[in-house]
């Protein structure tokens, strides 16, 4: 017959057994020493990677910045485009591409450029103007620019701008619905 | 089972696999901070003001890790560790791919011809995973700190 103090046994080396476990394991020390690498490591890519991280400095080092490369407002950018006189580019990924990207703007990831690059220089000449894109303090978008530079693209401008501030100014943007809307038309 | 689990020798294999295996990984990783962002991002699980700082930490702590690991100390505590990342990591990946989010891991490399993920291809993830939990329970009666002695017998 159950008593009541059975419960409180087995409480008791329950509790008895986990730190026996504990103190077997030396898990506090395993956890301090955890703790300490991530905290060294947290130390080590703040300090290293300090310029991708903080917004004002997410320019890329003078060796992989484009050479005589301007900037555009949104206004300027989408006037350009919608008289068909550059091609705006969106330079993210193509999950992000896909999921939402400003109308019409053709994807060359920076990730993904050497196999997307035959591609786009079939669509889109040397000659023309290109408006390069990635968001709001991105780097990846000078990347491209540098790139594009080195295989004869000239008239090169990057805007400061992503889909998300594209739609705000009022402008258009096609996103993955839109994609499967017309898929299924 | 307890002794293959602590056999010295296959630690030993294991414990250098594993460190190559997390130094490769993280060396593009900080080499192209803004591209492994760009990936985490796509994983559409951090808010987006977050994502570079994790992907900067991840990258490091994966660095950090394997050298803790090549060097042989605290061989337990990092097994734990990335047991738990690669937990991270592989349940990541599932969500993303159940949401039907096409993704590039990111897990190994930058490389512009990675194919997007698919149920298939995960049991690289499941082989690491396995390896690092190798390494913690394999590890688990010693007293924490301790360098590994790849000339001990079991």
């Amino acid at each position: 017959m159950k008593r009541l103090g059975d419960n409180h046994d087995h409480q008791s080396r329950l509790l008895t057994a986990i730190s026996g476990w504990w103190r077997q394991a030396d898990v506090a020390t395993d956890l301090s020493r955890i703790v300490l690498l991530v905290l060294l490591a947290l130390g080590l890519g703040l300090i290293y990677n300090g310029v991708f991280i903080w917004p004002n400095q997410t320019a890329p080092p003078p060796s992989q910045s484009p050479q005589n490369v301007g900037e555009l407002t949104i206004e300027h950018a989408y006037q350009l485009a919608q008289r068909q006189q550059a091609v705006i580019v969106d330079t993210r990924g193509p999950t992000l591409y896909a999921d939402e990207h400003i109308a019409g703007a053709v994807n060359l990831p920076a990730t993904q450029f050497d196999s997307y690059y035959p591609n786009f220089a079939n669509q889109v000449g040397t000659g023309k103007t290109i408006i390069l894109y990635c968001g709001t303090e991105c780097g990846v978008k000078e990347r491209v620019a540098k790139q594009l530079q080195e295989r004869g693209y000239q008239d090169l401008k990057l805007v400061e701008a992503g889909p998300q501030e594209w739609a705000a100014a009022g402008y258009p943007v096609a996103t993955a619905e839109d994609a499967h809307r017309n898929a299924g038309e | 089972m307890g002794r293959i689990l602590g056999n010295r020798q296959i630690l030993m294999i294991l414990r250098l696999a594993v460190a190559a295996a997390f130094i490769v990984a993280s060396w593009e990783k900080i080499i192209y901070p803004d591209a492994f962002a760009s990936i985490v991002e796509g994983y559409k699980i951090l808010p987006v003001a977050v994502v570079p700082l994790v992907a900067v930490w991840l990258a490091w702590t994966e660095l950090i890790a394997g050298a803790v690991l090549l060097a042989g100390v605290w061989t337990r505590g990092v097994g734990l560790l990335l047991s738990f990342l690669m937990l991270v990591f592989i349940a990541g990946l599932v969500q993303a791919m159940a949401r039907g989010i096409d993704i590039q891991c990111g897990c190994f490399s930058m490389d512009p011809e990675a194919a997007a993920r698919s149920w298939a291809s995960l049991w690289q993830e499941f082989l690491l995973l396995a390896a690092c939990l190798w390494l913690w329970i394999g590890h688990w009666k010693e007293p924490a700190g301790s360098r590994e002695e790849e000339n001990a017998t079991d």
